[in-house]
C-alpha cells in the first residue's frame, strides 16, 4: 500500500493521536484545516473532543475508510443501519451525546446522521411519559398547562 | 494498515488503572482532570491546564446557555464517576446533560429530521424545556389539513418563522350548501384529483377563504419558507402572486373550475413575486404567457391563447430551415425537409414567427437582474425588442404545466429566460377524467431547435398530449436535440421502434422512460430488447403494454431476463400466471413502486404469488387489478404488511369496494394505520 501521510491530533486533555490522512479526511473540518496548513507535521489540537471520544470517532472513520457511499446524504430514515454501526452505537447516553457533539464539531456527516438517528429511534413512537422515563426528565407542566397545548393528533 | 498510536503526554502520572486502549473509558473522566481521585485511564491529571478544561467545558456546552457551562464539568464528572462505578445514574445530572445537548439548535434539528410530526408533538409536551425546543418544529411543514384544526392559525402566527413548507388547498365544501360551488365533482374524483387521502371528513368546513393564507404570510416574516403549494377554486391564479413569500423556491399553483374567461398569468409577474424560484408547477385552466413575447407581437391583443398561431405575422418561408438555427447548435441541420405534421400549412406561420423571435437571441446567458421590469405589452414592433435589454434570466430549473395553456412562441420566449431549465413537463390532463384539448402546437424542427438552443441542459422531458398525439419524427428530433436527457416521457404518442433506436443511440443517460398508452404497432419487440440490454433504467412506465411471460418468444424476441434490474418504478402488464408474474418481478429487488396494469390477478395463495417478492422490501406503492368478485384474503394482506414495511399505498383496482374498510381495519390492527388503501372500480 502506498504510504499515507499521517496526521497528529491532540485531544482536549492532551492525548495525542496519529492517524492516516485519508481517515482524517472523513472529517470535513480536519480536511479543510489540513488543506490550509499543509503537511507541517504539527499536531492539530481538538480542544472540544476528549480522548476516549476521539478514539471512538477514529474507530468509526477507520471502519468506513473504504466506504464509497460515505459522503452521500443519508436522510432516509428507513435505510437500515448496518450491523457494525448498530453495535457501535450501543453505548451509554452520555457517550452517545458526546459523539453527536464530536461529530458535529468535526463535521462528519454520516456519523452525525447515525448518532442522531439512534437518538431519534430512542424517542420515536413513545408517549411523553415514556420519553420522560428514557431520559429521566421530570414533568414540570401544571395540569392546566398541559391541556392548553395544541398538539397534533395525526 | 491504519495506525492509531496513543502518545501519552509526558506529564502523565502512573495512576492509570485501566489499559489506555480500552474503549470503555467514560469521557468525563478525561474531562475532569482536576479531581485527584481520577480513575480515568487516560492520562490527564496534570498535563492540561485549567484553561484547557474550561475551554472544553465551554466548548462542549457551546452556544446558548452560558450559565450551564460553568457547572457543566462538575456535574458531568460526578455523573460519570457514578457510571464508572456501575452505580445507578443520577437523574438530575442526566437531565442537565441531555437538555444541554438539546439546546444546540443544529443538533435538535438533526435529531428532529428523523422524527415525524406526531413524535415531535409528543416531545413538545414532555417538559417545559422540550416544549420550547420542539414546539416550533411542528410548524416546519404545514399541510392543508392543519388549517382545519380550530386553533391552528392563531398558534401558527407565532411560529411562522419556522415554516419551511406550506400547503393550502381551498376545497369545495362537501356539504350540500356549498357556496358558489358550481359543479361539484364526485367525492371519489375529488380524492383522486388532490390526492387527499384523508378518509375522515374534517370537522370544519374545508372551504377556506383566501384571506387566511394571505394573513399568515403577511403577519410575520417567513424567512425559512421554501415550498408553497396553493390550490384555489374558481379564482384567478394571479391572487397567489400577491402573497408575500419571496424566499420560496418551490411553487405550485393549481386551480379548479372552468372559468368563463381564462385567466392569464405572466411568467414575469410570477418571477417578480417569487424571485428565488427554482421549481414551478402550474395546473389548471389558465394561460401562462410571457410579456416579452407579448410585446413583440405586432398584433394588438396579447392573446396568448394558442389559437393565435394564425396571426398576422408574415411568414418567412419555412423552406429555409438553415437560417433558424443559432450559433449554439452543434449538430448540423439535416437537409431533410421540415417536419410537417398533420396541421395544414397555414399553421406553419407559427414557426415563422418563431424565427423572428429567434432572430433576437443572443448566444450566451443574459445577466441576471434582481428585479424584472414589466415590459409593456403595447410595445409596437419586434425591432424595438431587439434593443430591449430588459430580458432577464431566472433560476428556474423545473417547469411543469398541466392543462395550462401556452403558445409555442411564448414557450420559446420563456425558455430563453430559463437557461438553467433541466426539467420540462407539459401534460394535457390533470387527472384521468379530466383531459382537455389545449395545445395546438405544430412541432417543427425550428421550434425544437430553438428550444434546444435556449435550454440545452434539459435532462427531463415529459409530454402527454392525448389529443394531439405526437408523431414519431417529432420525438426523434427532440431526442436528437437533447442528448443529456435522463428522463424521457411521451405518453399517448407514437413513440415506437425508430424513436427507441434513436434514443439508445443519442441519449445514453436515459434512466426513466414513459411510453404509456402509446399508439405504435410492433413496438413491443423493441421494448423487450431494450429492457434486456439497458441497465441504467430506474423507472419504466408502459401502461398498455403486455409482456408475455408464458411464451418463449414475444413479438419476435426470445425471452431472456431483463437487464434493467435496478428498476425502482415499474408500470406495465403481463400475460401469464400469477406465479410467472411474481417470479419475474422478483428479479427487481429495488422496486419501490409497482403497478401491474394487466391482467387481473389474485394474490392468493401466497406461496405461489407474493412469496416470490419477499426480498422486495422497499416497495412503497402497489397497484394491481383484483380478480372480479373475489375478496382479498387477510393472510395476503398481512403478508404484505409484514414483508413490505415501507408500503404507503395499496391500491386494489376492481376489487370489491365493500372490502376497503375491512382491509383498512386489518392495517390498523397490524399497526399500520397510515397506510393508504384504495379500492376502485376499474
Amino acid at each position: 500500500m502506498s504510504a499515507h501521510s499521517q496526521i497528529l491530533l491532540t485531544s482536549s486533555e492532551g492525548t495525542e493521536f496519529i492517524i492516516d490522512r485519508d481517515i482524517a479526511d472523513k472529517s470535513m473540518l480536519l480536511k479543510c484545516m489540513l488543506e490550509d496548513i499543509g503537511e507541517i507535521g504539527q499536531a492539530v489540537p481538538l480542544p472540544n473532543v476528549s480522548g476516549p471520544i476521539l478514539t471512538k470517532v477514529i474507530e468509526y472513520c477507520t471502519h468506513h475508510r473504504d466506504d464509497p457511499n460515505f459522503l452521500s446524504a443519508n436522510d432516509d430514515v428507513a435505510a437500515d443501519i448496518d450491523e457494525w454501526d448498530l453495535e457501535y452505537c450501543k453505548v451509554d447516553q452520555g457517550t452517545l451525546y458526546e459523539l453527536i457533539l464530536a461529530a458535529n464539531y468535526l463535521d462528519i456527516k454520516p456519523l452525525m446522521d447515525l448518532t442522531c438517528k439512534t437518538v431519534a429511534n430512542m424517542i420515536k413512537a413513545k408517549s411523553p411519559e415514556e420519553i420522560r422515563k428514557t431520559f429521566n426528565i421530570t414533568n414540570d407542566f401544571t395540569p392546566d398547562e398541559e391541556d392548553q397545548d395544541w398538539v397534533d393528533e395525526h | 494498515m491504519h495506525t492509531i498510536k496513543w502518545k501519552r503526554s509526558q506529564n502523565a502520572t502512573s495512576k492509570q488503572k485501566k489499559d489506555s486502549s480500552s474503549t470503555t473509558i467514560t469521557p468525563a473522566a478525561a474531562l475532569a482532570p482536576t479531581s485527584t481521585t481520577s480513575s480515568s485511564s487516560s492520562s490527564s491529571s496534570s498535563a492540561p491546564s485549567p484553561s484547557a478544561n474550561t475551554a472544553t467545558a465551554t466548548a462542549v456546552a457551546t452556544t446558548t446557555i452560558t450559565g450551564a457551562a460553568a457547572t457543566f464539568p462538575s456535574n458531568l464528572f460526578s455523573h460519570y464517576r457514578s457510571t464508572f462505578t456501575q452505580h445507578q445514574q443520577q437523574p438530575d445530572n442526566k437531565v442537565v446533560q441531555f437538555s444541554v445537548a438539546l439546546t444546540i439548535p443544529e443538533i435538535i434539528l438533526a435529531i428532529a429530521a428523523f422524527l415525524n410530526r406526531s413524535t415531535i408533538a409528543q416531545c413538545a409536551v414532555v417538559c417545559k424545556d422540550w416544549h420550547t425546543i420542539f414546539q416550533p418544529l411542528l410548524f416546519r411543514i404545514i399541510k392543508t389539513a392543519d388549517f382545519d384544526q380550530p386553533d391552528f392559525v392563531s398558534s401558527f402566527l407565532n411560529y411562522t418563522r419556522f415554516a419551511t413548507s406550506i400547503e393550502w388547498f381551498q376545497e369545495i365544501s362537501p356539504s350540500p350548501f356549498a357556496s358558489g360551488a358550481g359543479t361539484v365533482p364526485k367525492k371519489q374524483a375529488w380524492h383522486r384529483i388532490f390526492g387527499k387521502k384523508a378518509s375522515v371528513r374534517p370537522l370544519t368546513d374545508p372551504w377556506k377563504p383566501f384571506e387566511q393564507l394571505k394573513l399568515i404570510l403577511q403577519a410575520d416574516e417567513t424567512p425559512a419558507l421554501e415550498t408553497l403549494s396553493v390550490r384555489i377554486h374558481n379564482l384567478d391564479p394571479n391572487i397567489v402572486l400577491g402573497l408575500r413569500a419571496p424566499t420560496v423556491t418551490t411553487l405550485q399553483i393549481g386551480t379548479r373550475g372552468y372559468p368563463a374567461r381564462k385567466p392569464k398569468v405572466s411568467m414575469e409577474n410570477i418571477l417578480r413575486s417569487f424571485p428565488s424560484l427554482v421549481h414551478l408547477t402550474l395546473e389548471g385552466l389558465f394561460t401562462l404567457s410571457s410579456q416579452v413575447a407579448d410585446g413583440s407581437r405586432p398584433s394588438h391583443a396579447p392573446d396568448a391563447v394558442v389559437g393565435g398561431n394564425e396571426s398576422s405575422s408574415p411568414s418567412s418561408s419555412v423552406s429555409q430551415p438553415q437560417q433558424q438555427t443559432q450559433g449554439m447548435s452543434t449538430m448540423p441541420l439535416p437537409q431533410a425537409p421540415v417536419v410537417t405534421p398533420y396541421p395544414p400549412p397555414a399553421a406553419l406561420a407559427a414557426p415563422a414567427h418563431t424565427t423572428t423571435i429567434a432572430g433576437m437571441t443572443i448566444s450566451g446567458p443574459f445577466p441576471v437582474t434582481p428585479t424584472l421590469p414589466i415590459i409593456p405589452s403595447s410595445s409596437p414592433s419586434s425591432s424595438s425588442l431587439s434593443t430591449n435589454t430588459a430580458q432577464t434570466t431566472s433560476s428556474i430549473e423545473s417547469l411543469s404545466l398541466r392543462l395550462v395553456d401556452i403558445s409555442q412562441d411564448h414557450l420559446l420566449a420563456l425558455a430563453r429566460q430559463m437557461p438553467r431549465l433541466s426539467s420540462l413537463l407539459i401534460e394535457e390532463f390533470l387527472v384521468p377524467d379530466m383531459m382537455i384539448k389545449i395545445y395546438r402546437w405544430t412541432w417543427s424542427k425550428q421550434f425544437i431547435h430553438s428550444l434546444r438552443d435556449s435550454i440545452p441542459h434539459l435532462t427531463s422531458i415529459r409530454m402527454a398530449f392525448p389529443f394531439d398525439t405526437i408523431k414519431e419524427d417529432t420525438i426523434i428530433e427532440i431526442l436528437k436535440s437533447f442528448p443529456l436527457l435522463t428522463t424521457v416521457g411521451f405518453r399517448n404518442s407514437f413513440f415506437g421502434t425508430r424513436a427507441l433506436e434513436v434514443m439508445q443511440e443519442h441519449c445514453k443517460f436515459v434512466e426513466c422512460l414513459d411510453v404509456s398508452f402509446g399508439n405504435s404497432r410492433g413496438f413491443k419487440g423493441a421494448l423487450i430488447q431494450f429492457l434486456q440490454t439497458w441497465t441504467r433504467l430506474r423507472e419504466f412506465e408502459a401502461d398498455g403494454v403486455v409482456f408475455s411471460l408464458d411464451r418463449p418468444v414475444d413479438d419476435g424476441v426470445p425471452r431472456r431476463p431483463w437487464a434493467s434490474t435496478r428498476l425502482e418504478k415499474l408500470v406495465c402488464g403481463f400475460s401469464g400466471t400469477e406465479s410467472m408474474i411474481f417470479q419475474h418481478l422478483s428479479q427487481l429487488p429495488l422496486l419501490t413502486s409497482l403497478t401491474i396494469s394487466y391482467p387481473s390477478i389474485s394474490i392468493t395463495p401466497i406461496e405461489t404469488t407474493l412469496a416470490w417478492m419477499a426480498k422486495s422490501t422497499r416497495i412503497e406503492y402497489f397497484w394491481f387489478p383484483q380478480v372480479r368478485h373475489v375478496a382479498v384474503e387477510k393472510s395476503s394482506v398481512l403478508w404484505i404488511l409484514e414483508h413490505w414495511p415501507e408500503l404507503k399505498t395499496l391500491h386494489v383496482a376492481g376489487g370489491l369496494v365493500s372490502q376497503k374498510e375491512i382491509v383498512k381495519q386489518w392495517c390498523r390492527e397490524a399497526g399500520r394505520p397510515n397506510l393508504v388503501v384504495e379500492f376502485d372500480r376499474v
